[in-house]
């Protein structure tokens, strides 16, 4: 795995920060989808002598109304392909989707973590049954219909298409909500088994939700979970925190606050040759921090460097 | 390992300093008039640290100008001893266990930042021709009280720069073994044996190994600078770390991983420079190393209006290496 940066090509400063705390790659969040911005932000990058190695998340704007009956739908799909396509044409390896393109005001609250850092905590409905309502079958169908047209037209462009978790979509009801267990993930394979589609995984989301919840179901660790995706050669970025359960949710804590499962986590994604970007993710925020948490990162990149050359 | 920062007394940095997971601070006091560090000044500095989770058992340095006419071997350096005595049992006093000073009569000396770094992050650097070329440039200037000695109006041998300083750890040792506070001594950075004719003496592990036996007390030891002991020419710092670690002679340690050793160095961020930081995270915990280590300088950040940035990454990657080997060299547990 490659230690990398989630940010907006566009700052240049940031770029040169990047480079400053030697990570030379880039996950790029770009403000807009058209070619040209797309070809400058990958211009931008490899300028700066740094590898723009995916793209983090299609936004919902794009993609929403895949969910739209008809016409809509195929529009929407239409221009995430073309998205796709000069993708793949501008050499960008990897790109982003989450499901459902919705936004879910997933925070219950936000509390103070170490040293009065701001700590998210995420509402988690945990599920009581295996639901299979008609809303979550027809979440399921539109999504296949949205693979079944853009997979192909990312093996073309060469692009590989990772699902983002989304801790925040555990917050969605369970009637209205998929792609949140192991046994889910596994179906979104199977509808879409392409070596081109995989995951972009919140570590969080795997500790907090597929970990908690398999540990229930199936006696599943954390690092089988890991080791599950991994050995299919699905993961293709992790994006690495570390959220723990309260009574209310999962609560955003630093890496070192719980060392042995930063670890043991990514020592699992390096057994199953994880080769993709491996992103730190500034939380809980730091106090006098910038909006971007400039300071958060450079904890985060140092912590994860540090794990990485002692499991070499 | 007991991580620290060197931090002022500000809210912003003493938050930043909890929120990165320290529970150790280092820190300097200013040089007093009076010649003395007084009670009430170090009880304060320790109790405003406190109230922030972070325990102050470092001084870091002993303020130069309480002590220039003994390391010069001048008139009145009597009278200034008995000064540093009277701070050396205030500390003990307030519960603070280490005095660090330096021994470098001429301070440190670098000469250049430049944007050679990592991103075209400014490092410092020392190149002894340059050097050697505009000494007085090469001085540690600080403006102001409490500045160090800077062009000297004399040449000192080696022999005479010992005598001073076994002249001084005659007085000390004693009255630190009483008041239980021991004497880190920081070996003289830039490492080379002798500037504008003044010599260097901490400037090899020989040197060291001689202050230790000069003047043998369980209070008289080091202060560990990794980065200055790394750059000093032809030693391998991570045997250094084994040879006084054993000796239970390092009291202090900074966390620091320069590029190159003299006559030419500079100082790269810690996971760039020569030497293996994990294998000396390991070399600490093989001699029992229980003391303070506090994160060094490294090249700035770019936005980085209060080092935040540049701090933030150190101290995160020294806990990461401390996690990392405490997980994986204990077999997993906790």
């Amino acid at each position: 795995m490659h230690l990398a940066l989630t940010l907006n090509p566009f700052e240049d400063s940031d770029l040169l920060y990047a480079q400053q705390l030697g990570v030379d790659w880039i996950v790029g969040d770009v403000p807009a989808w058209d070619y040209d911005t797309l070809a400058a932000a990958r211009n931008r990058v490899e300028k700066s002598g740094l590898v723009l190695s995916a793209l983090d998340c299609l936004p919902t704007s794009l993609v929403a109304d895949a969910l739209l009956e008809q016409a809509e739908c195929e529009e929407a799909i239409d221009r995430v392909c073309r998205v796709i396509t000069d993708v793949g044409q501008l050499g960008i390896p990897s790109l982003g989707y989450r499901w459902p393109p919705v936004e879910a005001d997933s925070v219950v609250e936000t509390t103070t973590g170490r040293g009065g850092a701001l700590s998210a905590v995420y509402r988690i409905r945990d599920k009581e049954h295996t639901s299979q309502g008609p809303a979550r079958e027809e979440m399921w169908q539109a999504l296949a219909h949205f693979l079944e047209r853009v997979v192909p037209v990312a093996e073309a462009a060469g692009v590989r298409l990772a699902y983002r978790t989304d801790i925040s979509l555990v917050s969605l009801p369970e009637e209205r909500r998929i792609l949140d267990s192991v046994t889910e993930l596994d179906r979104l394979f199977q509808v879409a088994g392409s070596p081109c589609h995989g995951l972009n995984l919140d570590h969080g989301f795997v500790t907090q939700v597929l970990g908690w919840q398999t540990s229930l179901q199936t006696g599943l660790k954390v690092d089988e979970v890991i080791r599950h995706f991994g050995r299919q050669r699905r993961i293709f970025a992790v994006r690495m925190r570390n959220l723990r359960r309260t009574d209310s949710g999962a609560q955003e804590h630093f890496l070192d606050e719980d060392k042995v499962a930063s670890l043991r986590g990514l020592q699992a994604y390096q057994e199953t040759g994880f080769e993709g970007p491996l992103c730190p993710v500034p939380s809980p925020g730091m106090t006098d921090d910038t909006e971007w948490r400039h300071k958060g990162y450079a904890f985060g990149i140092g912590y994860l460097r540090a794990l990485l050359q002692a499991i070499g | 390992m007991k991580i620290a920062l060197s931090l002022g007394r500000s809210p912003r940095e003493l938050r930043f300093a909890q929120q990165l997971g320290l529970h150790y601070v280092v820190s300097a006091l200013p040089a007093n008039p009076k010649g003395y560090l007084e009670l009430d000044d170090l009880r304060g500095v320790r109790e405003r640290f406190a109230r922030y989770g972070l325990s102050f058992d470092v001084i870091e340095n002993l303020p130069t100008p309480h002590y220039t006419k003994a390391m010069f071997g001048l008139p009145g350096r009597d009278e200034q001893l008995d000064q540093v005595c009277t701070t050396i049992r205030n500390m003990g006093k307030a519960g603070i266990s280490v005095l660090q000073y330096q021994w470098m009569l001429l301070g440190g000396l670098r000469t250049e930042t430049s944007p050679v770094g990592r991103g075209g992050a400014r490092v410092s650097r020392f190149d002894w021709e340059v050097a050697k070329r505009s000494p007085i440039a090469a001085l540690d200037w600080r403006p102001g009280p409490g500045g160090l000695i800077h062009t000297p109006d004399r040449e000192l041998s080696a022999e005479q720069v010992w005598d001073n300083l076994t002249y001084f750890l005659e007085r000390l040792v004693p009255v630190a073994e009483e008041a239980g506070v021991k004497l880190a001594a920081h070996p003289d950075d830039a490492p080379i044996p002798s500037f504008m004719g003044v010599a260097r003496i901490l400037t090899s592990l020989e040197g060291l190994q001689r202050l230790i036996d000069t003047v043998p007390s369980p209070c008289s030891g080091l202060g560990f600078c990794q980065g200055t002991i790394a750059s000093m020419a032809g030693v391998d710092m991570i045997d250094a770390i084994r040879h006084f670690g054993r000796q239970k002679k390092i009291f202090f340690a900074h966390f620091r991983n320069p590029r190159g050793q003299v006559p030419v160095f500079e100082e790269v961020f810690p996971d760039e420079g020569d030497s293996d930081m994990l294998a000396a995270v390991r070399a600490y915990r093989e001699v029992g190393f229980d003391g303070v280590i506090r994160v060094d300088h490294a090249p700035a950040v770019v936005g980085d209006t209060h080092s935040e940035r540049t701090f933030g990454y150190q101290v995160g990657y020294f806990r990461g290496l401390v996690d990392a080997v405490e997980v994986l060299d204990a077999g997993g547990v906790d």
